[in-house]
C-alpha cells in the first residue's frame, strides 16, 4: 500500500467515526428557544438597568427572576426601589435595539424607523425600520430622531412648526427643556437629561415611554463619544490573513468650529458587510497627488472590523471622509470613495445622520444634499 | 422576528432546520456536549438579534458555524482550557483502516476516533472536524477559523500525525 492510499484509507476511517459520532448526538434540546429567551432576558435587564443608578443591581437580578418566574407585566411602572417593586418593559415583538447619539444610549423598538429632531428641519419619520426611505402614504409604528437631518438645508419657514404627533418617537439630543408636556388625546412628551443629552420620548403608551426612559445611559458600544480630531485609519493585518467577523460603525460630525467630533450614530454589522468592505477598498483606485489627508471638520465614519471575537483579536480601521470624499485603508493610503465603498455600511439609521456626498451615486442611500 | 419579509427565512423556521445539524457540528468541535449547547446556544443569540441582517446579507449557517468553531478556538487560545477526556487508544481492537460493516464494528470505530479527537488542541480539532466532517477546503477553515490556510494545513497535518501516533498506526 502506498503512502498516498495508507493516507486516504485513514481519512476514511476517520470520516466514519465522525459521521457515527454525529449520529449520537441528542439533537432535541431546545437551544434555539434558550436563545430567543436569553435574548429577552438581556433586553428586558438593560431597559431596567438604566433607571435609578443606585437602584440598577437590585433591578437586573430582580428583573431576571421577574421574567423567569412570569412576572405581571402590566404592574403601575415607577421608581425601583425594592425587590417586589421592580418595573418591567413591556414585551413587543421583536423586541428592541440599542441607539446611540453622543454620550447616550437608548433602547427603542426594532419596528421604530429613523427621521429628523428639533431643531433640524424635517421632523418625522424618514427611514423604515430596515433603513429603506419612506415613501408617501407609508407609516412605521415609531421613529428615532436627531437633530441632523436635512438641517444643512432647512427653511427657515419649517423650523418650530411642529405638527401634532400620530407617531410615537424618540429624539436624542432635541432642543428642548427637561419636563413633561401633554400633546392631548393621552399622548404625552416627556425630557429629561441623560450623561448630559437630552433624551425625549413622546407617544400615547405610559408604559413604554417610562421602560424607553428608564433605559436611558451612558454610551457603551466600543465607539468613542467624543473625539478631539477626525478619527484614523489602523490596524495590522495583511492582506490575505484577515478575514473580518464583524464592522463596527462609528459615524461622527463635527461642531461648527471642528473643535471636536461627536459620536452620531454607532452599529456592529456581520461579516458579509465587512468583508464586502475590505474588497471594496482594495478594488478602489488609490488617490492620486489629491489629498484630503488632514483635513477638518465636515462628517467622518470609522469602520472597526474584527476578525473572530476574541478580545485581542485583529483588527483594521478605515475612515471614511465624507467631505473630500475619500477612504483611508489601515495603513493611510487614501482611495476614491465609491457606491461600493459606502453601500456596505450606508444601512439603517445611518442613512438618517450622514450626508451623501454629491460625487458618489448612493440611490436610497445617507442624506441626499439637494442643491 | 417571526415575520417573512421577500423570501427570507424567519429565524424560528430557520433554526427550525437547521439547529440538529448545528449541535452534531458543535458536539464534534468541542468534544463535550455541554460546552457544545452552550456554544451554539451563544451563536444564535447573536444571530437573532440581528438576524434580518444575518439572513439578508450572508449565509446564516456559515455565520453561526463560524461563531461556534471561533468560540470554541478562542477558548483554547486564552488558555480556558476546559476538562477533556484523555486519549488513552493504544491497543484497540478497532482497526483504523478497515471498513466496518456491522454496527458494534461502528460504533468502535466511533469511540476511537472520539478518544483520539480528545488528545487534540482546540484549534487542531476543530480543523479537522471542518475538513473530515463538514468536508471544507483549506480556504473555507481558515476564514471559519479566522487563521491563514498554511495554518489549517500545520493544523490538520499535526493532528493526523498526532492520531495515528495515538492508534499506533504510524
Amino acid at each position: 500500500m502506498t503512502e498516498q492510499q495508507d493516507e486516504q484509507r485513514f481519512a476514511e476511517f476517520l470520516r466514519d467515526g465522525l459521521r457515527q459520532l454525529s449520529t449520537e448526538v441528542d439533537v432535541t434540546v431546545p437551544v434555539a428557544e434558550r436563545a430567543r429567551a436569553a435574548v429577552v432576558r438581556r433586553r428586558r435587564r438593560s431597559l431596567l438597568a438604566a433607571g435609578a443608578a443606585t437602584a440598577a443591581v437590585v433591578a437586573l437580578v430582580v428583573a431576571a427572576l421577574a421574567v423567569t418566574h412570569g412576572a405581571d407585566r402590566s404592574r403601575p411602572l415607577g421608581p425601583a426601589t425594592t425587590a417586589t417593586d421592580v418595573p418591567t418593559a413591556p414585551e413587543i415583538p421583536g423586541g428592541y435595539r440599542l441607539e446611540s447619539w453622543h454620550s447616550v444610549e437608548v433602547y427603542v423598538p426594532v419596528s421604530w424607523g429613523w427621521g429628523g429632531a428639533p431643531p433640524a428641519c424635517g421632523v418625522g419619520p424618514r427611514l423604515g425600520s430596515d433603513g429603506h426611505r419612506l415613501v408617501s402614504g407609508e407609516t412605521v409604528p415609531g421613529y428615532v430622531g436627531r437633530p441632523v437631518a436635512q438641517v444643512r438645508h432647512c427653511s427657515q419657514r419649517s423650523q418650530g412648526t411642529q405638527p401634532t404627533p400620530t407617531t410615537p418617537y424618540v429624539w436624542l439630543g432635541a432642543s428642548l427643556a427637561p419636563g413633561r408636556v401633554d400633546l392631548g388625546g393621552g399622548w404625552v412628551q416627556e425630557t429629561r437629561m441623560v450623561a448630559g443629552v437630552t433624551v425625549t420620548v413622546a407617544g400615547d403608551d405610559a408604559d413604554l415611554r417610562a421602560a424607553i426612559l428608564r433605559s436611558a445611559h451612558p454610551t457603551s458600544t466600543g465607539c468613542d463619544t467624543r473625539l478631539a480630531a477626525p478619527p484614523t485609519p489602523g490596524g495590522s493585518a495583511e492582506d490575505g490573513t484577515f478575514a473580518p467577523g464583524s464592522m463596527l460603525v462609528c459615524a461622527y460630525a463635527a461642531d461648527e468650529s471642528a473643535a471636536h467630533y461627536d459620536l452620531l450614530y454607532a452599529e456592529s454589522l456581520p461579516a458579509g458587510a465587512a468583508k464586502e468592505l475590505a474588497d471594496a477598498v482594495v478594488a478602489a483606485k488609490p488617490l492620486g497627488e489629491f489629498s484630503c489627508y488632514g483635513a477638518r471638520g465636515g462628517e467622518w465614519a470609522l469602520l472597526h472590523l474584527t476578525q473572530g471575537w476574541a478580545p485581542d483579536a485583529a483588527f483594521r480601521d478605515y475612515v471614511v471622509d465624507l467631505s473630500c470624499p475619500s477612504i483611508a485603508a489601515p495603513d493611510g493610503t487614501q482611495h476614491e470613495l465609491t457606491t461600493a465603498d459606502v453601500l456596505p455600511w450606508a444601512v439603517d439609521g445611518v442613512n438618517a445622520v450622514l450626508h451623501a456626498p454629491p460625487q458618489v451615486a448612493l440611490p436610497g442611500r445617507l442624506i441626499a444634499l439637494t442643491r | 422576528m417571526g415575520e417573512r419579509v421577500s423570501g427570507v427565512p424567519t429565524f424560528e423556521a430557520w433554526t427550525a432546520a437547521r439547529v440538529p445539524a448545528l449541535l452534531r457540528f458543535a458536539v464534534l468541535v468541542t468534544g463535550s456536549r455541554a460546552e457544545a449547547e452552550d456554544a451554539v446556544q451563544a451563536a444564535l443569540e447573536r444571530a437573532y438579534v440581528r438576524w434580518d441582517r444575518v439572513a439578508r446579507t450572508e449565509d446564516p449557517d456559515a455565520y453561526v458555524r463560524r461563531m461556534i468553531a471561533n468560540a470554541h478556538v478562542s477558548l483554547w487560545r486564552r488558555g480556558r482550557r476546559r476538562e477533556v477526556p484523555v486519549a488513552e487508544v493504544r491497543g484497540s481492537e478497532a482497526d483504523p483502516t478497515g471498513a466496518a460493516s456491522d454496527p458494534m464494528e461502528a460504533s468502535d470505530r466511533a469511540d476511537v476516533v472520539r478518544r483520539s479527537l480528545a488528545g487534540l488542541s482546540r484549534a487542531q480539532r476543530a480543523a479537522v472536524v471542518l475538513r473530515f466532517y463538514e468536508e471544507r477546503d483549506d480556504a473555507e477553515i481558515a476564514a471559519l477559523l479566522g487563521c491563514a490556510e498554511a495554518t489549517v494545513r500545520s493544523h490538520v497535518h499535526r493532528a493526523l500525525v498526532a492520531m495515528r501516533k495515538e492508534l499506533g498506526d504510524d
